[in-house]
């Protein structure tokens, strides 16, 4: 986590957290991001064509798919690990 | 694969044994394999060492018990690939088909262990909801499961929601069924690593 969420790379720090967040990065990228965390069967060619549209290279959206993938996962598993806790208390 | 530079922009070497891979298995390297060669400080090698761990590492759970959890967080999230890679994994892991279909066929009816199917079940419901609470846990506890089976478990879950995601979203190829069976022998064999 910490490889995708720190050090130098071709986005920002602060975009990859937002990614990671589910929150806002852009309005290119919102939907392909949001896709990503909660409906990745329903992303599209589209989807891509709008962040290029928007100046966003390939491993920008490399990084940033990758970064709302593990983020959206990291919630769902620290709330299950959350819950295995309470359980077992 | 979709963005193009997961189709083209390997280094050379990496170029190469992507040829002999193909050149002696008969097949090109599927794209879940290929994936975690670009880049790999960013994801590709993070992700081996997560997965491997998950999936092949000390664990209460069989091999073949693991690959039927990654065939089931797959199929909750409909993600075409991964569900032909880990039901071709299970089914010869366990060298038994029938009991992976009657498990994707019908969870409640499957002649499998009661713990088992308390951990499918919620991982299933973790997947399709995001989230589950301490009654499903308290469920899947008083069916024998321990904590840490749990906690591996939960750990196969978060490497195949990761793996699912960038699957539908990178666009990998779906396989045929000699390419799922040739890629589960590879799996059996070598691991995620």
């Amino acid at each position: 986590m910490d490889r995708i969420l720190n050090g130098p790379r071709e986005t920002t720090a602060e975009q990859r957290a937002h990614a990671f967040e589910n929150a806002r990065v852009g309005p290119a990228l919102d939907p392909l991001l949001g896709k990503v965390a909660t409906s990745p069967t329903r992303i599209t060619d589209a989807d891509f064509e709008v962040a290029r549209a928007a100046g966003f290279g390939e491993d920008q959206l490399f990084e940033l798919v990758i970064a709302s993938a593990v983020g959206q996962t990291t919630r769902m598993y620290d709330a299950a690990l959350a819950a295995l806790e309470e359980a077992s208390g | 694969m979709r963005p193009e530079v997961l189709n083209g922009g390997y280094k050379p070497a990496t170029k190469l044994l992507f040829a002999v891979v193909r050149l002696f298995s008969g097949r090109p390297l599927p794209d879940a394999a290929k994936l975690v060669f670009y880049r790999p400080d960013f994801y590709g090698d993070p992700s081996k060492r997560f997965t491997h761990l998950a999936m092949r590492g000390p664990s209460a759970w069989s091999v073949g018990d693991r690959e039927l959890m990654a065939a089931v967080v797959s199929r909750a999230n409909a993600c075409a690939f991964c569900i032909g890679a880990h039901t071709a994994t299970s089914e010869q892991a366990y060298a038994d088909r029938p009991r992976v279909r009657a498990v994707l066929a019908d969870l409640e009816t499957a002649p499998i262990e009661d713990g088992l199917r308390a951990t499918l079940r919620m991982v299933d419901k973790l997947t399709r909801e995001g989230t589950v609470g301490a009654t499903d846990m308290r469920q899947v506890l008083a069916a024998g499961v321990s904590r840490q089976q749990v906690e591996d478990a939960l750990a196969v879950c978060a490497a195949f929601n990761i793996t699912n995601r960038l699957a539908d979203a990178f666009e990998f190829r779906v396989l045929d069924e000699e390419g799922f069976a040739a890629g589960a022998k590879f799996l059996l064999k070598r691991g995620y690593q």
